[in-house]
């Protein structure tokens, strides 16, 4: 399966930027959106593929998004990958235990996050997605 | 007799010998007495009969002649006899012929034969007058025994005599004889007595020149003999005695030493015992024992408190019930990872819930079980120590959020700088275009809040640990004040925020570029969330003896709730926003480390009608507390302060350091001593360990604020641990300050005391140091 279109919910605004381009250089569709609950707002409106999604976030965070994004019907069955910092043992059973598809951990390299979110949402990925 | 056998034994022999020669004497002396009176008159008899006989043969012829005067001649013969008292004669037929003398004589004689008889008073003679054959008639002689008397009263008075002399003699002999045989007695029996009396066994009766032979030297010799045996009796019973007496004493100091011995080891035991219990009361931790049956043998009150009961509700009772009621699946006593008892010895640990008593909760422990076992090898029981580790887990929980933050927080800028340059480092982007410019851009600034952030981080973590020295010097306060405005003129200018200062004149010790820090700070957080056209004031004023500064802007402000939070670390309203503005979640934390650092104390509110006010008061320099409080002192007033602290070493340190200059202490090492003291009198200040050997300081204030009528005593409540801010309002009576022991010098703990004083200036200080 091959992407079309990647969404981005991150609060910070140079990480956002990073990550949508190191997307436009493969030449992927992508939008942002800064607040958990903007990014279920633009999700529910426009098809994506997948969600690119930052877990420490204030307000509502990320696995509170992901909750939200399950609360609606549009939106339920997009696959979401958590970007964090907060990569600990126990920080990755809890995400798994969410359902979300897999992980990447920050820092990230920019030029090799497409393919990680390929690898990772085709079950491919050499390292294990958690 | 009967009277002798009380006399000496002088007068005794005196009396015998005496008493025989008496005897003997007087039997001779009657004797010969008698034998000369029956001879004597023996020999009267016969000469008055003889007279008889020659006076019949002259008369025979004056009878035959009857010539009267003849016969009265030859009677008148007896004249030379004064004793003959007369003399007659008679005729044959009894007629009286003549008579001579004047003594009567019978008138008639009848015939008689001859003979001199002794008759009445006197001897009578008849003799038979006879002439030529013929009886003629009768001569008749009276004589009395005057002369007899006579002689026998001489003889008697001469036998007396000797009889006398002769006694006389043998007194005297005696009374010298008689010393040869009382003599000894005598001594003997004195020295009996003596000895008897004086229990002198060492003198012996001298008995010189007695022979052994003698009785009485035998038994001189035999009663010396006998005192020389119960000497040396008496000398070996005395040295047995002594010896007997020195083993009683040593005997009697060896028992006294067993005693005291036993005496200290019973103090010992008591003591231990005490020890024991007071360790067991005293244990933070809880400490119960169980028999196999999981029914109580003993609990502490810790333990019985972590368990929501009091030690009397759990005497007895099955415990492993209680704590584990509800728990599925239900666990036997014997299975149970706690209370079950093991077969061989063993000791198990880790971690467990146990269900307190009353609401029921769990409380997460970590329990150390030991079994015990009885003599005969059999398990007794257990005996668990436990800990409530709620709120270390909760500590845990807040340390891992922090790192986790941290770790968040460094490496969001971090991942910005990787994404930027790895992009241009791929080659991907044209430095010179406009998106590789941005991705620079975005590394440079991320770069410099990385730096930053770490900068604040080390800050913050350097004055929560004390280990930044404020470099205090006498600073205007003015002057400060319109150099932090001038310094953030240009961010105001950018933001269009007009800046106002109003500064009071004062001079403060303080450390001036911490509090321009503080104040940059404070002034950039106003601009940034102020509206362009709005106006940032900066106050500053001498109020109540303080130096107040604050900080207003008329922005949106931050809601009631947060007021507090907002000075945690990385407790930003909202990030997003901050971020945007470049902050780093750590400048009020690091604003508040600061303001206590100095003694003072910042504060958050809401401004009239809108945006915030943020306020930082200080002390003014003045007199150091403790010279005011001396002035006090020299004025009359009273001081007194109560230090509650078990620990003797940091209780001598205060009462020492109070007491010299002038404020009256009371140390009290318990709660309970506490407790009578506060129930006597109310001292001016509380010094109050928090953990306490029979009360905690829970205990305490609560008991203060239920028991003493003017209970909002000023206080000082310290302790090893953090007090976090629930404690801190149960443990508040009147102005209330909580310190950390190892986050304070023994000086810094001694100002606090002071400056907790009734009346005195005190530095508003915000919870723990």
């Amino acid at each position: 399966m091959q992407p079309k279109r990647v969404l981005i919910i991150d609060d910070e605004e140079d990480i956002r930027e990073i990550a949508m381009m190191s997307f436009e250089l493969v030449n992927w569709d992508v939008l942002s959106a800064a607040t958990g609950r903007a990014g279920v707002t633009v999700a529910a409106a426009t098809p994506v593929d997948v969600i690119l999604l930052d877990v420490m976030m204030p307000e509502l965070d990320g696995p509170g998004t992901v909750a939200l994004l399950n609360a609606d019907e549009r939106t339920r069955s997009i696959p979401v990958i958590f970007l964090t910092a907060k990569v600990q043992g126990s920080d990755r059973r809890r995400y798994q235990e969410l359902g979300v598809q897999g992980l990447i951990a920050k820092p990230f390299d920019p030029v090799m996050l497409p393919f990680r979110v390929v690898e990772i949402l085709r079950g491919t990925t050499v390292e294990p997605p958690f | 007799m009967k009277g002798m056998r009380g006399l000496p034994l002088r007068q005794k022999v005196t009396v015998v010998v005496m008493l025989t020669c008496a005897s003997a004497l007087v039997i001779a002396c009657g004797a010969f007495v008698a034998y000369d009176y029956w001879s004597l008159r023996g020999m009267a008899v016969q000469d008055l009969d003889t007279l008889a006989a020659v006076l019949a043969s002259e008369s025979a012829a004056s009878i035959v002649f009857q010539d009267v005067d003849m016969a009265r001649e030859i009677l008148s013969g007896v004249r030379a006899r004064p004793s003959i008292t007369a003399a007659a004669v008679y005729t044959t037929d009894g007629r009286l012929f003549a008579r001579y003398g004047v003594a009567p004589v019978p008138a008639a004689l009848r015939p008689r034969s001859n003979g001199a008889e002794v008759r009445g008073g006197g001897i009578e003679a008849f003799r038979t007058i006879v002439f030529r054959g013929t009886p003629t008639g009768t001569l008749y002689l009276l004589s009395d025994l005057r002369s007899f008397d006579r002689s026998m009263r001489l003889q008697f008075a001469t036998v007396c005599s000797i009889l006398a002399a002769t006694l006389l003699l043998a007194l005297l002999l005696t009374s010298r004889l008689q010393r040869l045989v009382t003599r000894p007695l005598v001594r003997l029996a004195a020295t009996a007595r003596r000895v008897s009396r004086e229990r002198d066994y060492s003198v012996r009766v001298r008995c010189e020149a007695l022979p052994e032979h003698d009785e009485i030297g035998a038994v001189v010799q035999a009663f010396n003999g006998m005192l020389e045996q119960i000497e040396h009796r008496d000398e070996a019973l005395r040295a047995h005695q002594l010896d007997l007496e020195r083993q009683v004493l040593h005997r009697t100091a060896e028992l006294r030493g067993a005693k005291d011995a036993a005496v200290r080891a019973a103090e010992g035991l008591a003591r231990l015992s005490l020890h024991n219990q007071t360790i067991l009361d005293a244990a933070g931790e809880g400490i119960f024992g169980l028999d196999p049956a999981g029914d109580v043998t003993f609990i502490n009150p810790s333990g019985a408190r972590m368990l929501g009961y009091a030690v009397a509700d759990l005497t007895g009772c099955n415990l492993h019930a209680r704590i584990h009621a509800g728990a599925t699946p239900q666990v036997s006593v014997a299975g149970c990872a706690i209370c079950g008892a093991a077969a061989t010895p063993s000791v198990r640990s880790g971690r467990g819930t146990l269900i307190r008593g009353g609401d029921g909760q769990e409380i997460p422990v970590e329990y150390v079980s030991t079994t015990t076992f009885d003599p005969g090898g059999r398990p007794a029981g257990v005996v668990v120590t436990f800990r409530d580790v709620t709120e270390r887990l909760a500590i845990e929980r807040m340390k891992d959020e922090f790192v986790s933050t941290v770790s968040h927080e460094l490496r969001t800028p971090l991942t910005s700088i990787r994404g930027a340059l790895g992009l241009l480092n791929a080659g991907l982007l044209d430095l010179k275009s406009p998106r590789g410019q941005r991705m620079l851009e975005i590394a440079v600034a991320n770069t410099d809040r990385l730096g930053r952030l770490i900068n604040e981080i080390l800050d913050l973590e350097k004055m929560a640990s004390g280990k930044v020295e404020l470099n205090r010097r006498e600073t205007d306060a003015a002057a400060l004040l319109r150099n932090a405005a001038e310094s953030m003129q240009p961010m105001a200018e950018r933001a269009g925020v007009a800046l106002e200062v109003t500064a009071g004149a004062a001079e403060l010790l303080v450390d001036p570029d911490r509090v321009l820090q503080m104040l940059l700070n404070l002034i950039s957080n106003a601009i940034k969330f102020s509206e362009a056209g709005t106006t940032v004031r900066l106050c500053g004023a001498v109020e109540e003896g303080r130096y107040v500064m604050t900080v207003r802007d008329q922005g949106r402000g931050v809601p009631e709730e947060k007021l507090e939070s907002i000075f945690d670390r990385f407790k930003q309203v909202d990030a997003s926003d901050s971020r945007d503005k470049g902050g780093t979640g750590l400048g009020l934390a690091i604003c508040r480390s600061i303001a206590a650092a100095h003694g003072g104390r910042i504060w958050a509110e809401r401004a009239d009608p809108a945006g915030m006010l943020f306020t930082f008061a200080m002390p003014l320099p003045g007199r150091a507390p403790a010279e005011e409080i001396a002035a006090r002192l020299q004025a009359g007033e009273r001081i007194d302060v109560l230090i509650v602290e078990d620990d003797a070493d940091l209780a001598g340190v205060l009462v020492a350091e109070l007491e010299e200059i002038g404020i009256r202490t009371v140390h009290a090492p318990t709660g309970a001593a506490a407790l009578s003291i506060l129930a006597a009198s109310v001292p001016s200040l509380i010094v109050l360990d928090l953990v306490l050997p029979d009360l905690d300081g829970f205990a305490i204030v609560e008991w203060v604020r239920a028991n003493v009528a003017g209970w909002q005593i000023p206080l000082l409540v310290y302790s090893a641990r953090e007090i976090t801010s629930a404690e801190q309002t149960r443990l508040t009576l009147g102005p209330t300050q909580f310190i950390t022991k190892s986050r304070i010098g023994l000086h810094e703990f001694e100002e606090r005391v002071i400056g907790l004083l009734p009346g005195a200036r005190r530095p508003e200080v915000a919870g723990a140091a």
